[in-house]
């Protein structure tokens, strides 16, 4: 069953590439990979652990036919193969793994749609379908500046779905509802769940008052994200945020700020976080620091970095909030047309507290509540400037990348 | 020493080493003058997961004297097992000792002692050779619907009460419900799904089917409900009546509440018409379930205790026995406790390592499990005690391997045999011992599960015993097993 959903997914991505070259229309394409040793002290349990893995290795596309009336936009993850035991994140969670990040599915984003105006544009209205985003929250990590995802990826966004997408455009103001399968990916290889789709829903308001400049208002309500039958609680989510890239004194600027909040059962479980961070080019260095505070589940785990999934009930066994300071540098060694080599190191100190009851002790886990990490590698980009997924139709308009001639003196 | 002398001394050490001579089955040598014998306990055979009959001795010398006072570290080198201690000291004829609990693993399983504190420390490796456990065979494996799938089974009189959660209660005939049922093949009576109120879900956790000896009824059946909570802080559900007069069509009658707190596991005192029932944070609670059950039974309550306090308390299970009421709490212990007012009498803070899990009583003994991680110690221990007039005192531990959690114990009805169910890593299933003395379980079978048994349960049937084991998701379902090759 999940090989023929895997097939499905890449046959229509294939056929819409094949589509759009056949038309002649606009295609696009890109491809990316990240080497990168990570060394994280203390890591679960206690010690020192450093590893080296190829993480983010994609490969996608966007184009379009019937003269641009219908776009498409697709995006192949790898991870399944290169991390198939997950990327050493401290505070990361979420299927079924735990300071560990999950790898994401082979088809990470198949998504098409069409578009419609009136009025000179002034109106947009836009559907579009497929696996992919739904309408909630901020951008995929994948596309931001640290190599280290977020502790509230599973806070802040929702991926990999099989989803319904409407939009409404009035001059800055876009407005977007989504349908689609709450249940999470089991493995890399997982399609989404067709028997669940329509179960959860989502609605976006995001606004732009000038060039490159945007906010977001969003909520969901996602049935039983961790159980693939469906039967489980609801998770109540909401997300605010604004995000600024632009020309700031000259150099292109980057800046992002959200707060995330997730209830569950009911309200017997609440879990807040608050993001921000920030880039800018200092010649062919590009800076940036992440700030975040996140409220994290803790479950009885099966070892170090993993739990149960799905769960056999809905204990907790306490809930720490991850206060992480990430300070990064990526220097563009070498660039080529649409190519660009970019040797990178990034470091986070992190502190683990707890907040109420309950007998999780992060002594227990980790022997101490500070953590550090280092990571150092290269990130290696093919035709990636300014691609940030789980935007589609009219709000690819506004997606506010600074143009590529600005981003080297 | 002087400093050359020291030096002189780790140098012969390493032209020692260099030529392949420091380690060998029977002794070896390091620094210049110490050395580490084998004086016992090596070239066992057992079966995986045992704790080997005879410890390993060895002793220390210096220059060929015994070597007093000197911390000897060991170590497992081939296998999963554990030694217990992990660190001695050699006494006045430099002799040291550990035990050794096999891993899983079949084959040579290995333990190495070294003087502890030496540049080229000498050391001697222990091989024991590993048999296969026989595995008692599993006669069903009955799928239960994927909604958290099965989390514990109550069987009596040949019928079976299967708690699965969102499903409800699926009422089972395994050999004494009139409908042909056996355990090979059980016979579904019928599935009644709990009332979701005050939670979203029915949670249906555990079951006791009552037979009341005054009204002689089999009327009630009393379910867990286990809602959303975090353990040692809160938790929800209530205790859900429900009257399985006909078991064909059972209907749910009363409930009772404990407000900011979640049912778990009950135990009866059907004489008395008493359900005692755990309640993680709020304890346990003694209600009266004489007469006709209907409705909120909030008047019902009898006693309650929270015998660690408050933030101290997470009462995983309870049982009378001898004339007490034994509690079994996660945080603060094991707990006697009196049966009519509740208020402790002995026990209580005695297990500060570990959380505590499950417990069963058997004549003047006590087993209790363990879970999850408590200040890096896993619950992979069952715990013996002893009952005495001042309270459970603790007299040894069996350690299994591989798993996170003892989530469920029992002993069966002639005392022989120790059953527990494991959880959380590669040694996942069902544990069988005998207790030919009661504080030395031995492991006599093993089943594994890889995604791990929730609970088990032990019941006789037509004759036989079995044991009734929760199979947790993915695949969740009722795994039923024969034991009767493990009754002598």
């Amino acid at each position: 069953m999940i090989t023929t959903r895997l097939v499905l997914l890449s046959w229509t991505a294939t056929v819409l590439l094949v589509q759009s070259v056949a038309s002649q229309t606009t295609v696009g394409w890109m491809a990316g990979a990240i080497a990168v040793s990570t060394t994280v002290d203390p890591i679960p349990e206690g010690g020192r652990l450093t590893e080296w893995r190829v993480v983010q290795p994609i490969v996608g596309g966007h184009g379009g036919f019937l003269d641009g009336r219908i776009w498409w936009k697709a995006m192949l993850n790898f991870e399944g193969v290169t991390i198939p035991s997950g990327e050493l994140t401290p505070g990361g969670f979420g299927e079924g793994f735990v300071d560990r990040r999950h790898p994401h599915t082979y088809a990470h984003e198949v998504m098409v749609g069409t578009t419609a105006e009136w009025d000179g544009g002034t109106w947009v209205a836009g559907l579009a379908a497929g696996k992919g985003f739904p309408a909630f929250g901020s951008d995929d990590p994948m596309g931001r500046d640290p190599v280290r995802f977020p502790v509230n990826h599973h806070w802040a966004q929702v991926l990999e779905r099989l989803v319904i997408l409407g939009q409404l455009r009035y001059r800055q103001a876009v407005i977007e509802g989504s349908l689609f399968n709450g249940d999470e990916p089991e493995s890399p290889a997982d399609g989404p769940g067709l028997d669940r789709f329509g179960d959860s829903w989502s609605l976006r308001l995001s606004l732009f008052p000038i060039d490159g400049v945007e906010f977001q208002a969003s909520g969901a309500r996602i049935l039983a994200p961790e159980h693939p039958e469906g039967d489980g609680h609801y998770q109540e989510m909401v997300s605010v945020g604004g995000r600024l890239e632009r020309l700031i004194g000259g150099r292109p600027s980057y800046l992002m700020a959200e707060w995330a909040r997730t209830s569950e059962a009911d309200g017997a479980f609440t879990f807040y976080s608050f993001l921000g961070e920030s880039a800018t080019h200092l010649g062919r260095h590009r800076l940036y620091y992440r700030f975040e505070r996140t409220d994290r589940p803790e479950e009885e785990r099966l070892s170090a970095f993993r739990t149960p999934r799905p769960p056999v009930d809905d204990h907790l066994i306490g809930t720490t909030r991850w206060t992480i300071h990430t300070l990064g540098n990526r220097f563009a060694a070498w660039r080529h047309q649409n190519t660009v080599v970019e040797p990178f190191v990034e470091g986070s100190l992190i502190h683990v507290g707890k907040i109420g009851e309950g007998v999780f002790s992060t002594r227990d886990y980790y022997s101490r509540d500070r953590i550090w990490s280092l990571s150092w590698g290269v990130r290696i980009g093919i035709g990636m400037m300014g691609h940030r997924m789980g935007r589609y139709g009219s709000l690819t308009r506004s997606a506010g990348s600074v143009p590529e001639e600005h981003i080297h003196d | 020493m002087t400093r050359w002398g020291r030096y002189l001394r780790s140098a012969t050490g390493l032209l020692i080493a260099s030529v392949g001579c420091v380690t060998s089955p029977q002794g070896g040598a390091g620094d210049s003058g110490f050395a580490l014998t084998i004086v016992g306990g090596d070239h066992q055979v057992a079966q995986m997961g045992q704790r080997l009959p005879q410890s390993y001795i060895v002793r220390a010398t210096l220059d060929g004297d015994p070597l007093p006072n000197r911390e000897i570290t060991w170590t497992v080198a081939v296998g999963s097992g554990s030694v217990d201690p992990v660190t001695s000291v050699t006494d006045q004829d430099g002799l040291a000792e550990t035990t050794h609990t096999l891993g899983l693993e079949v084959g040579a399983q290995e333990v190495r002692a070294t003087i502890a504190d030496l540049a080229q420390p000498p050391q001697v490796t222990f091989v024991t050779q590993v048999e296969l456990l026989p595995a008692p065979p599993r006669v069903v494996s009955l799928p239960i619907p994927a909604n958290y799938g099965i989390h514990d089974t109550f069987v009596r009189d040949g019928v079976a009460f299967v708690s699965a959660w969102n499903s409800g209660i699926i009422i089972l005939d395994v050999g004494g419900g009139g409908r042909g049922g056996t355990p090979e093949a059980p016979v579904h009576i019928s599935t009644i799904v709990t009332e979701a109120a005050p939670l979203q879900t029915p949670s249906a956790h555990n079951a006791w089917w009552f037979h009341n000896p005054v009204s002689n009824e089999r009327r009630y059946l009393f379910v867990g409900q286990e809602g959303p909570g975090t353990i040692g802080a809160n938790s929800s559900g209530d205790i859900h009546v429900l009257d399985v007069s006909d078991l064909e069509n059972p209907v749910e009658v009363a409930f009772f509440t404990v407000p900011g707190a979640g049912a778990h596991n009950f135990w009866m005192d059907e004489a008395r018409q008493v359900l005692y029932a755990a309640f993680y944070n709020g304890g346990v609670v003694a209600l009266d379930v004489s007469g006709v059950l209907a409705g909120d039974l909030a008047d019902r309550l009898l006693a309650q205790t929270i015998p660690g306090g408050q933030g101290s308390t997470a009462v995983w299970g309870v049982m009378l026995a001898g004339g007490s009421l034994y509690a079994s709490d996660m945080i603060s212990g094991l707990w006697r406790l009196d049966p009519v007012s509740l208020v402790p009498t002995g026990g209580g803070f005695n297990v500060p390592e570990r959380f505590g899990s499950d417990l069963w009583i058997a004549g003047s003994y006590a087993y209790t499990g363990t879970w999850g991680n408590r200040e890096g110690t896993l619950g992979n221990a069952i715990k013996i005690w002893e009952l005495g007039e001042a309270g459970p005192a603790l007299v040894d531990s069996v350690l299994i391997p591989g798993i996170r959690t003892v989530s469920d114990l029992q002993v069966s009805p002639d005392g022989r045999l120790l059953i527990a169910s494991a959880e959380g890593a590669e040694g996942s299933g069902i544990y069988v011992y005998r207790l030919s003395e009661p504080t030395k379980p031995q492991l006599a079978g093993l089943a594994l599960v890889g995604t791990g048994i929730h609970t088990v349960t032990l019941a006789e049937v037509m004759g036989k015993l079995y044991a009734f084991g929760a199979k947790n998701p993915a695949a969740p379902a009722l795994e039923i097993y024969d034991l009767s090759g493990f009754v002598p």
